[in-house]
């Protein structure tokens, strides 16, 4: 496992979501409350669309466009239930986020 | 020539045809939805060659995938052998692969104001499409194209039926509801889109239209009526406006639905209108809410219409449970 810095808490406040490049791999990051931290695909598992441009309420990540909703927290669906979205490891290390980018792959939603 | 990365089949763009016509006229399941530029879905990674980008102002891409070289596929030409990376969807495999003729306008029936259905004739073949699709129309002269739902049942007389809303300062759709003269030649490509009828589905359907969301909705409530299964059927149709004067004629619709075996026909408008209207007030979100016997967890769920009526629905209904699975829909950027 290698973990990479990312980026720190002042870049990614709490209820933010942000895309950014490690080691050439793209991952969302979502702050939650109570300082959780989730590391995941970027494109939503259904079709070709980013989930940064959806909206995050609470721990619920709707995409933009179908309104497919994942929990980021566990990064299971929500609705509908038969999904899941990546969950990269994640390190926290003083005000710092960390990301090991090989440690999942981006799942899609099977027909 | 179209190489699509860890695929082995390549595929060519006929004269210039836009990256995402060429590769559903070749049968593949590339992603999209508005074929116009506006949504997104169509985004794809250029690894070697160029393209054209024909409207670089497009609202589905943004600055940072410009950076990473994506581009959208309805708005991008090959202007030699290419490259690129996108993730194929079997699902999304065209069912009548879309082709390109010229049409000519040949009736308008003006419906409300601001409204018209219009009637185009293809010149060379019939009108081949799923209830629910919808095409692109060209008109020369005029840059881009803009994607319009057909309102009546794919016929082999080739006419085109399509409930076109003016939108204020809109250039094709005020040129289609009123200016353009009967005879007026157009390029027509389609047939496009995913929420198209799923006739063999038995399940209670649910139709609710928004403003020019009308005909699509009409096309699939249509082909319903037309199947053996109508009799049995039970088919709820919610359909919402501004203003009474805005609502569309609805008397073929309430002719077909005679078919069905339990049939709720719900039209709102959503300003406060004077007394002359009995019928119901609110937006259609709420109105479907208030309005749609229970239960919805076994229905079928058809909904078209502009992106924040189509939003507000699909927030309802996925707030009482509904699953996503239940749901087939467009948004009219
Ligand atoms: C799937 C779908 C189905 C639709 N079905 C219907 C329907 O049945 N009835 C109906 O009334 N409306 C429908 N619409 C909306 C319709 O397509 C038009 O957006 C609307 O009529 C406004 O067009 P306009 O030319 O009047 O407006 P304008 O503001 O002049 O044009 C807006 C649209 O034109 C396109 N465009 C503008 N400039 C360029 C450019 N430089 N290059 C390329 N493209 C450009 C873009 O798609 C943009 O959204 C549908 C939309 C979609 C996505
Ligand atoms: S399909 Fe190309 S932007 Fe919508």
């Amino acid at each position: 496992m290698t973990f990479l810095r990312v980026c720190s808490f002042d870049d990614l406040w709490e209820g933010e979501m942000k895309v950014f490049t490690v080691d050439g791999i793209e991952v969302l990051l979502v702050h939650l409350k109570g300082g959780h931290v989730t590391a995941t695909q970027v494109v939503c598992p259904h079709q070709n669309v980013e989930l940064v441009e959806g909206t995050l309420e609470g721990d619920i990540l709707t995409c933009r466009m179908h309104l497919w909703q994942f929990n980021a927290r566990t990064c299971t669906g929500h609705n509908p239930t038969h999904t899941q979205i990546a969950s990269y490891p994640t390190q926290i290390q003083g005000d710092e986020i960390f990301v090991d980018v090989n440690g999942d792959v981006p799942k899609f939603a099977t027909p | 020539m179209v190489t699509i990365e860890g695929l082995d089949r390549d595929f060519t763009c006929d004269k210039g045809d836009l990256i995402l016509r060429a590769a559903l006229r070749a049968g593949l399941g590339f992603p999209y939805e508005c074929a116009t530029g506006s949504c997104g879905t169509c985004k794809y990674e250029l690894l070697v060659g160029h393209v054209e980008d024909t409207w670089p102002e497009a609202p589905g891409i943004r600055l940072r995938d410009r950076e990473h070289g994506r581009y959208l596929a309805c708005q991008s030409k090959a202007t030699g052998p290419i490259v690129i990376r996108v993730r194929l969807d079997e699902r999304l495999r065209p069912p009548i692969p879309p082709r390109r003729s010229v049409a000519t306008i040949s009736g308008r029936i003006y419906q409300a104001p601001g409204y018209s259905e219009l009637k185009l004739q293809i010149s060379d073949e019939g009108a081949e499409f799923l209830p629910g699709q919808f095409i692109l129309i060209e008109f020369p002269g005029l840059t881009g194209a803009r994607a319009y739902s057909m309102s009546n049942q794919p016929n082999t007389d080739g006419v085109l039926q399509l409930h076109v809303k003016a939108k204020q300062e809109g250039i094709m759709s005020n040129l289609l509801v009123s200016e353009s003269p009967i005879g007026t030649k157009l390029i027509v490509d389609g047939p496009y889109g995913h929420a198209f009828a799923r006739l063999e589905d038995s399940r209670p359907v649910v139709c609710i239209a928004g403003g020019s969301g009308l005909g699509p909705m009409l096309s699939v409530a249509g082909a319903l009526a037309l199947t053996p299964l109508a009799s049995q059927r039970s088919v709820d149709f919610f359909y919402g406006v501004r203003t009474p004067a805005e609502v569309c004629d609805l008397s073929d619709l309430r002719k077909q639905a005679e078919a069905f075996g339990r049939w709720g026909l719900h039209v709102a408008v959503s300003d406060k209108p004077d007394n002359s209207w009995n019928g119901l007030v609110g937006m259609i979100d709420q109105i479907v809410q208030v309005h749609l016997p229970m239960p919805w967890s076994n229905s079928l769920f058809y909904i078209a219409g502009p992106p924040p009526m189509v939003d507000a629905v699909v927030r309802v209904l996925l707030t009482c449970q509904v699953s996503h699975e239940q749901l087939i829909f467009d948004r009219f950027y």
